[in-house]
């Protein structure tokens, strides 16, 4: 469960990106995170992350509140979510498989069962065909699905997404919102920014609506 | 734990692997390592060399001990017999004051100044050759020989020797201040590289931050590359203070052969090889321990 009490960040010398934001999302839960650029959405994915810490309020996450934690213990917090950043942030020096190799040797897996797992995660986005080849040559909507590899590789119980349909065509934005559905269909919680307008979205799915650093309710768009 | 072996398995292969892509330039780094580290390791072999000299040295120190006057027969023959059973002392001659007298007069041209003396005002004496060189050897045989009965005074004739044991001193303390410099050396190039290499991998320690890595997970192939250059770097300093040492001794052998001595440098020993090595792994360590803790908090907030 991830839970967000009066949650206010700033950056230094700059403006409040959140201010005073609250909201519970439960486990398995599908989440979007909504907004213009700016509204403050990659901040809230980052206070989710343990990437950021809130400069007030409480973010609490499997029952650890992160404003409290000590910057030390931050990386086992992060370890167990899965990220997937906007810039894609892949590694270029190194194949697929090595991409994907990397949460894991971070946890101490390697080896045979590394392996399994890495030919695993390329199955389910559909790379298992592109193992060796180095992510320059991948598209876009490919680079995306490694990224996902990547954050699902340690079978982390959160997922998130900044804008991962972002660059993307149509066809390839469903292609990784269906992959989406499907990490959420066995189990886990998936969270989703994104700021296009919602067309498909089921109306069971909750949505955090952001605007200026405030969470506002949804309107609903014609 | 078995997690935390794996790591260092994972984090030495890497660098290992890297390392071995970047062959030419691991050697170059470890090269200037080397030759930096050369130089003290030649000055000490020098210094060693020149102390074993005053162990096996043709010179030898002399102690002479001068009897009062008023010294027995028997005292003077019991003391004869304690100094030749003594077994810090290498060799013995009795000097009795008539000799030590004529000795005198032959240093004077003019023998009248001698035989104007009313009586023979010097002492009977021993000279003799201890077995030692040490300083503070020879200062114990000093004490033990003026508390025997019938001796006025023992003096230790150690001038050159002085003289020697402090030009080394003075040599080992230039050695110190010169390892001390290149040590400073060594941190800096280190450190730079090291720098260098985390820079290469900036992004990679980015992504790795962002998604757990620890700073100890960071920072730990960093180590694996300063401590490896380190030890290349201390392995080829052997290796050049060998060649080096080699050299020297084949370009004097004509001149030793000239003077009919065999005077020759030896060689780095194993310990001086473990010890430079050990030396400058962890002088690498340290160095890229700094400059990778450095950089990690700094990116990491």
């Amino acid at each position: 469960m991830i839970v967000f009490d009066q949650v206010s960040k700033r950056y230094p010398g700059s403006h409040d990106a959140l201010i005073d934001v609250s909201f519970t999302i439960n486990d398995g839960e599908m989440v979007y995170v909504t907004g213009h650029s700016g509204a403050g959405k990659s901040t809230l994915l980052k206070l989710i992350a343990a990437i950021e810490r809130p400069t007030s309020g409480a973010v609490i996450i499997n029952q650890q509140n992160i404003a409290k934690l000590k910057s030390a213990n931050l990386p086992f917090v992060r370890r167990k979510i899965g990220m997937v950043f906007q810039d894609h942030k892949l590694l270029f020096d190194r194949n697929c498989y090595h991409n994907v190799a990397l949460p894991l040797a971070i946890n101490g897996i390697t080896g045979a069962e590394a392996g399994k797992r890495i030919r695993a995660a390329l199955d389910k986005v559909g790379l298992l065909n592109k193992e060796k080849a180095m992510p320059i040559t991948l598209s876009g909507g490919e680079q995306q699905r490694l990224a996902i590899a990547r954050a699902v590789v340690s079978r982390p119980s959160i997922l998130i997404a900044d804008e991962p349909t972002g660059h993307l065509d149509r066809n390839y934005a469903d292609d990784i919102m269906q992959l989406f559905s499907a990490f959420q269909q066995v189990g886990v919680t998936v969270i989703v920014a994104t700021h296009d307008a919602l067309g498909k979205t089921t109306p069971k799915n909750k949505v955090l609506q952001l605007q200026q650093g405030r969470l506002v309710p949804l309107e609903v768009s014609a | 734990m078995n997690i935390w072996i794996t790591q260092h398995l994972q984090a030495m292969k890497q660098v290992l692997h890297r390392s071995s892509i970047n062959a030419m330039h691991t050697f170059l780094i470890s090269l200037v390592i080397g030759v930096t580290l050369a130089l003290p390791v030649l000055g000490y072999v020098a210094i060693n060399n020149l102390g074993d000299l005053t162990g096996k040295a043709d010179k030898e120190a002399q102690i002479s001990i001068f009897l009062r006057q008023d010294a027995s027969e028997a005292a003077k023959s019991a003391l004869r017999q304690l100094l030749e059973g003594n077994p810090a002392i290498k060799s013995m001659e009795f000097v009795s004051k008539e000799k030590a007298l004529e000795q005198l007069e032959d240093s004077f041209a003019d023998a009248t100044l001698i035989e104007s003396l009313q009586h023979n005002p010097l002492p009977d004496a021993f000279q003799i050759i201890p077995q030692t060189l040490e300083m503070d050897q020879l200062r114990t045989l000093q004490t033990e020989l003026e508390s025997m009965e019938g001796v006025q005074e023992v003096v230790l004739d150690t001038d050159w020797l002085n003289r020697l044991n402090s030009f080394i001193l003075l040599a080992k303390q230039i050695l110190w201040l010169i390892t001390g410099l290149f040590a400073l050396l060594l941190v800096t190039v280190i450190s730079n590289t090291v720098r260098m290499q985390i820079m290469a991998q900036r992004e990679e320690i980015e992504v790795s931050q962002l998604i757990g890595a620890t700073a100890a997970f960071t920072r730990r192939p960093f180590l694996y590359l300063g401590g490896l250059y380190g030890l290349f770097g201390g392995i080829l300093a052997i290796i050049i203070a060998a060649v080096v040492v080699y050299i020297f001794n084949q370009s004097i052998a004509p001149l030793t052969a000239a003077y009919q001595t065999n005077f020759s440098l030896n060689y780095p020993t194993l310990k001086v090889l473990v010890a430079t090595c050990a030396v400058a792994s962890v002088i690498g360590l340290l160095s890229a321990y700094f400059t990778a803790s450095k950089f990690i908090n700094k990116s990491m907030r």
